[in-house]
């Protein structure tokens, strides 16, 4: 996809994986803000297209008072104080819309990296620890993909959607910090790959990584359910969605756990996926 | 006319998935998943119209190769009932037990798996993601990924 961008006046129209969204401010000055951090938002870019394309829509609302308002295609998303929350919050409903609608492709909510030509797929929640398993990972020289989405394709394959890492427990426990995989020494994954392994796992403070392995192998039923709680579209298109979550399913190892700190968990895991994969 | 206690497997509406030992229902009025294992969605799928409960638990037992007792298919029926996986509504026959007295009952002399429907509301976009959940209602800005809690509980909300 092409990173070219053309806006008009107040609006901004591009399409990325199939979707065709328009960026529209009522205060001018945003929309250049808007237009640089577009490629970073969607790292692999956009294809400009004629307002009349567009499918979905982003209004961004300066209420001149410090406050500001998202809406997506007519209903409020996020009503917020302070320009400097306006960036991220956007980025956000950039991708969550890409991911809710894009075209043949399932965005499922999950760290992803590879090991042996393999998809390691990490998909949890906010707040789960996936970046920092993800970085750890990396720094032990898996290939990154993302830390945010894996896409997975009609065969279930992952693509890379490699954005900066988002890294919490910098500043606060909530600000997010954006570091490059390259900061990690990371090779980014340029192809598609199987899913070698599913992983749900959340940090658990009080939990030791001790010598004994802390998986719990699923079956396939129950990594459906595990994957369909994170899977962005399902609502949308769930047939579509149930038949590439199988596809992943018939052939990956599903695994559960509570890990303890990220760093030993990765070791642990490097040595688990060396031995198996 | 229908007997009112032959159950109809419920196939409208929904997206089914088969797998090996399982099958993956998803209600598309409810937006909810359902993983029924083995015995449930063999149990499942000969509620057919035609099968009662006492000619479901005779294919059971030929399919299994051991005899399999009503009280487990009433079970399966129970949840069945429960997740709105059937056409119509059947009030479960437990003779007076209550469900967990049946549950051990069966559980001991089964030697299949006992149904189990396990279940989950398809998560939102929103929800899914690291997005906002706007207007949720939160005590922290923990609750609230990608944004804060505003407001005082209990009336603060995601934004």
């Amino acid at each position: 996809m092409s990173a070219k961008k053309r806006a008009t006046r107040n609006q901004i129209n591009f399409e990325a994986y199939g979707v065709k969204l328009g960026i529209r401010v009522n205060a001018g000055s945003y929309l250049e803000k808007i237009e640089e951090r577009i490629v970073e938002i969607l790292p692999l870019g956009i294809n400009v297209i004629e307002q009349n394309g567009i499918e979905h829509l982003l209004e961004v609302a300066d209420e001149k008072n410090g406050n500001f308002k998202i809406f997506k295609d007519g209903k409020m998303v996020a009503n917020f104080p302070g320009i400097e929350n306006l960036f991220d919050l956007l980025a956000g409903q950039i991708r969550l819309t890409v991911a809710e609608y894009a075209v043949g492709k399932v965005f499922l909510h999950a760290g992803a990296v590879a090991w042996k030509d393999k998809a390691v797929i990490i998909p949890a929640r906010s707040f789960s620890g996936k970046t920092t398993l993800v970085a750890e990972l990396i720094k032990k020289g898996a290939v990154y993909y993302s830390d945010e989405y894996a896409v997975l394709d009609e065969k279930g394959f992952v693509h890379s959607f490699p954005k900066t890492l988002s890294m919490r427990g910098i500043i606060d426990d909530y600000k997010q910090v954006e570091y490059s995989p390259f900061h990690f020494g990371a090779a980014v994954g340029q192809t598609p790959l199987p899913v070698g392994m599913v992983l749900i796992c959340k940090f658990d403070e009080t939990r030791k990584n001790d010598s004994e392995t802390p998986l719990e192998f699923l079956s396939a039923g129950q990594a459906m359910l595990e994957m369909i709680d994170n899977t962005i579209p399902i609502t949308n298109n769930p047939k579509f969605v149930l038949k590439i979550l199988n596809k992943i399913s018939e052939h990956a190892i599903i695994a559960k756990c509570q890990r303890g700190e990220a760093k030993e968990f990765a070791n642990f895991l490097i040595e688990y996926l060396d031995a198996t994969f | 006319m229908k007997d009112s206690q032959i159950p109809v497997a419920r196939k409208e509406g929904m997206v089914i998935q088969e797998m090996p030992n399982e099958v993956l229902v998803y209600d598309l009025e409810t937006n909810k998943a359902h993983c029924l294992n083995q015995t449930a969605a063999t149990i499942w799928k000969s509620c057919d119209g035609s099968n009662s409960v006492t000619d479901i638990s005779k294919l059971l037992a030929k399919t299994s190769g051991s005899a399999v007792e009503e009280d487990l298919i009433w079970l399966a029926i129970d949840q069945l009932n429960e997740k709105n996986l059937l056409e119509t509504q059947i009030a479960p026959k437990f003779n007076g037990q209550t469900r967990r007295e049946v549950i051990k009952k069966v559980g001991l002399a089964a030697v299949i798996a006992l149904p189990i429907i396990s279940s989950l509301a398809a998560p939102k976009a929103a929800h899914a993601g690291s997005q906002c959940p706007v207007g949720d209602p939160c005590t922290t800005s923990a609750d609230c990924p990608n944004c804060a809690c505003l407001g005082t509980p209990p009336n603060a909300v995601c934004g």
